[in-house]
């Protein structure tokens, strides 16, 4: 009713699923314009990190000469461990910051904090792919073939990650709103995230106990199914396990929309 | 017409709930009438704005706006700085649902801001002035019916002055608005009524002059 305020008059009232779907829209243009082109190489940042990863991942285990890793090729064990990893954990990044950098908006009531945040990780989601399809073009040329077994299953963990940083982003976006430390506090606990999720190494190297209490976390969950998508011969962490992960999912969104609807008022008013 | 119904607003601060900034404050504005709101510094004049546009909630109470009503027009936000002026507008146009006129109303923005080839520049790059330019241009590029005004039309250089106000005045027939200023000339030329905060308690005045003249009883001799 409020929102259908503001038409011109001679336009039929917008429904207020016309009116969030043409502010999502208006907001991702906006955001990939800001973030391709603020400088003349801004988009080429978007590349730059995952590549710079999978080399020097692989400058070290070619040091080690590390052939295969879980009966996969190295590089592309290494690329897809990574991608899935950076989905997680840019989606979560990009989610939780989006109300703060975006505070400029609510000035129009159309934007509502959550618009924010769906927003990036649509345009986050969009982007990982792009990114994702260079650098399988790039394994490709470089005769590292990326031929997946299970494509369904691994478009699935793509999936699963994505929505796994999107609901993680939003109880940060929440939890920052009541208490402004959190996003600082985080960043420094989770670092290690990165190397306790089977990125750079792969968990079977660790004794089973060890691994076992990793393999509570979700991240690596994911980023071993990821993998198993690629190959019917990939030998892979007995623990991961789908279910788990896609509980961790729904768990984490159902707190994270419980916990935007309680806190939207705080982090709208300045 | 705005309805307010019992409007009360307080805000959390960091020790636990703030004083009254608005305590128990109804009223209603009439179509087509552009009123000014007067009070001392904090009062409470920016957040009543804020509450009547619908970008802030009050803690109590309800608005009911029948009729078509403007974000907030003032100094903070709703441009992005390292976008130009061009694309800024386009996303306001968006965001109303103006997909398909965009064009004619970038047309129109740029000819009321009157920015020349810096409408095509990053905003960060502009003057204050020039962005409160272009803040007022996109506000004008949607037909509203009322206008909220948050000193905007205070800004720009006297030229910009003289013709917002001739465009308000032009739309006064089917537009009004609700503005705060400090500056009593400014209320003059475009508020015919008067509301008056002053300890969380609103005053109604249907003529400027007399809220005007009980502002300047509340302040200190």
């Amino acid at each position: 009713m409020a929102d259908n305020g503001l038409l011109a008059s001679h336009r039929a009232p917008r429904g207020s699923v016309a009116v969030t779907l043409s502010v999502w829209r208006a907001l991702m243009l906006r955001e990939a314009l800001s973030r391709l082109f603020a400088t003349r190489i801004s988009w080429a940042w978007l590349l730059f990190e995952p590549v710079f990863h999978v080399a020097y991942l692989l400058l070290l285990y070619g040091a080690a000469h590390v052939h295969s890793l879980g009966n996969l090729d190295t590089p592309v064990w290494i690329t897809v461990g990574i991608q899935a990893y950076f989905l997680f954990r840019k989606t979560a990044d990009q989610v939780a910051g989006a109300a703060a950098d975006n505070n400029a908006l609510f000035a129009y009531r159309q934007v509502r904090p959550i618009d924010t945040l769906i927003a990036r990780a649509l345009l986050e989601g969009a982007t990982w792919a792009v990114v994702t399809l260079l650098l399988v073009f790039v394994l490709a040329l470089t005769g590292h073939a990326f031929q997946p077994d299970f494509p369904l299953s691994m478009i699935a963990a793509a999936l699963a990650m994505w929505l796994l940083g999107l609901g993680f982003g939003m109880v940060v976006s929440a939890a920052t709103a009541l208490m402004r430390e959190t996003r600082q506090v985080l960043n420094i606990v989770l670092r290690p995230l990165y190397l306790l999720s089977g990125v750079m190494f792969p968990l079977d190297t660790l004794s089973p106990e060890w691994r076992r209490l990793l393999m509570f976390n979700p991240v690596a969950n994911g980023v071993d199914l990821m993998r198993a998508g690629l190959s019917r011969n990939y030998a892979g962490l007995a623990e991961a396990s789908s279910p788990y992960l896609w509980a961790w999912v729904l768990g984490l969104l159902a707190l994270a929309i419980a916990l935007q609807l309680r806190v939207s008022d705080k982090i709208a008013a300045r | 017409m705005i309805v307010a119904r019992n409007l009360a607003k307080r805000y959390m601060t960091g020790h636990g709930a703030g004083p009254w900034v608005l305590d128990d404050v109804s009223f209603v504005i009439p179509p087509r009438t552009s009123v000014g709101i007067l009070g001392a510094n904090g009062a409470g004049k920016s957040t009543l704005l804020r509450i009547l546009a619908g970008v802030d909630k009050p803690t109590r109470g309800t608005v009911e706006r029948h009729c078509r009503v403007s974000w907030p027009l003032g100094f903070g936000g709703g441009l992005q700085g390292t976008l130009t002026g061009r694309q800024n507008a386009r996303f306001v146009c968006r965001i109303h649902g103006h997909e398909d006129d965009i064009p004619e109303r970038l047309a129109r923005i740029a000819d009321f801001a009157a920015l020349g080839d810096k409408f095509d520049e990053p905003i960060r790059t502009y003057s204050t002035g020039m962005a409160a330019r272009l803040r007022f241009a996109i506000s004008l590029a949607f037909d509203f019916d009322v206008y909220i005004s948050d000193e905007a039309t205070a800004a720009g250089d006297a030229t910009f002055r003289r013709r917002a106000a001739e465009e308000f005045q032009r739309r006064a027939a089917e537009a009004s608005v609700i503005m705060v200023s400090h500056d009593p000339g400014t209320l003059r030329r475009f508020c015919t009524a008067g509301m008056l905060l002053h300890h969380g308690r609103l005053h109604w005045f249907d003529r400027l002059g007399d809220a005007i003249a009980a502002y300047k009883d509340t302040l200190p001799a």
